[in-house]
């Protein structure tokens, strides 16, 4: 069994919302039906949610489409745009005798939050668990939490930059068992 | 979007009246309590039990109310969180850093 369906997203903050709510709907009705339904839509919530914020807070005028695959045993769930390439913190390009290695993308007192550059076009996310001291400062504490938030809900998080389309796709990838 | 459900001698006990505490209500939230905590100048409790997702645009403006009220050596205290939202904050490790109670009748003397 594979469903899939393509949703695509103004960068109104109203549609956002009316998005969000038939997104969440239509994989509510597609889940097999012995998977643990409360805890996959408290994560894709979360990871949906943050995935249409981000189409907000970085609109360039460009029409942004989620595309949504569900099969037995997943959920993947793509965002796609033709808009700016992702690249905080000069990523890009990777120095030529490294083939991958990790940038860090966040870091406070709590969780810390890594970008691993597979390739030039392929970037994977993940986060960490920081030591917390008793005594840490609430000043080392970080606003932003898009980016942690997606990696901790989902199995699998990665960005995808084809150079010769100019496709940008951040993909999340949840196991429904 | 926050009411005052009462207040005491020593804090301020508030209804944040939103279902949904996202991007577009965040700012205007942060202004409206830092507005109500200059004004009454007690720490504040507050009740999220109306709210039933917080996104992390409204979780940064937490985090910054908080900071600002412990610079004044006050608090800001959250009740009534609804179980996906504790889970929200357990996941981030923001549990480490707000005292969270169910409900005011729960808050320690």
């Amino acid at each position: 069994m594979l469903v899939t369906k393509t949703f695509k997203i103004s960068n109104s903050t109203q549609s956002q919302f009316i998005s969000l709510r038939q997104i969440l709907d239509f994989i509510s009705s597609n889940l097999p039906r012995n998977c643990d339904a409360a805890e996959i839509n408290f994560k894709l919530k979360a990871i949906i949610t943050e995935l249409l914020n981000n189409a907000i807070k970085h609109p360039g005028n460009v029409e942004t489409a989620l595309h949504v695959f569900i099969d037995y045993e997943h959920i993947r769930i793509d965002k796609t745009d033709l808009g700016k390439r992702f690249n905080p913190n000069n990523l890009i390009p990777i120095p030529n005798e490294k083939s991958g290695y990790s940038v860090q993308l966040s870091c406070d007192a709590l969780n810390s939050v890594y970008a691993y550059i597979e390739t030039e076009e392929f970037i994977k996310f993940y986060s960490e668990d920081n030591n917390l001291t008793n005594d840490f400062d609430i000043n080392e504490i970080d606003e932003h939490f898009g980016l942690l938030i997606i990696s901790k809900s989902a199995d699998e998080f990665t960005y995808h930059h084809n150079k010769q389309s100019g496709l940008n796709t951040f993909s999340v990838n949840l196991k429904l068992f | 979007m926050i009411s005052i459900h009462k207040e005491t001698e020593s804090a301020l006990l508030l209804n944040l009246n939103t279902s949904e505490a996202n991007l577009v209500n965040a700012d205007e939230f942060k202004a409206e309590i830092i507005s109500l905590f200059d004004e009454h100048q007690k720490k504040i409790i507050l009740s999220l039990k109306q709210v039933e997702y917080i996104d992390s645009s409204f979780l940064g403006a937490l985090v910054a109310v908080l900071k600002h009220l412990l610079s004044f050596k006050s608090d800001l205290i959250l009740v009534g969180l609804h179980k996906d939202i504790i889970n929200l904050f357990k996941m981030i490790r923001l549990d480490k850093v707000f005292k969270i109670y169910d409900s005011f009748d729960e808050l320690p003397a």
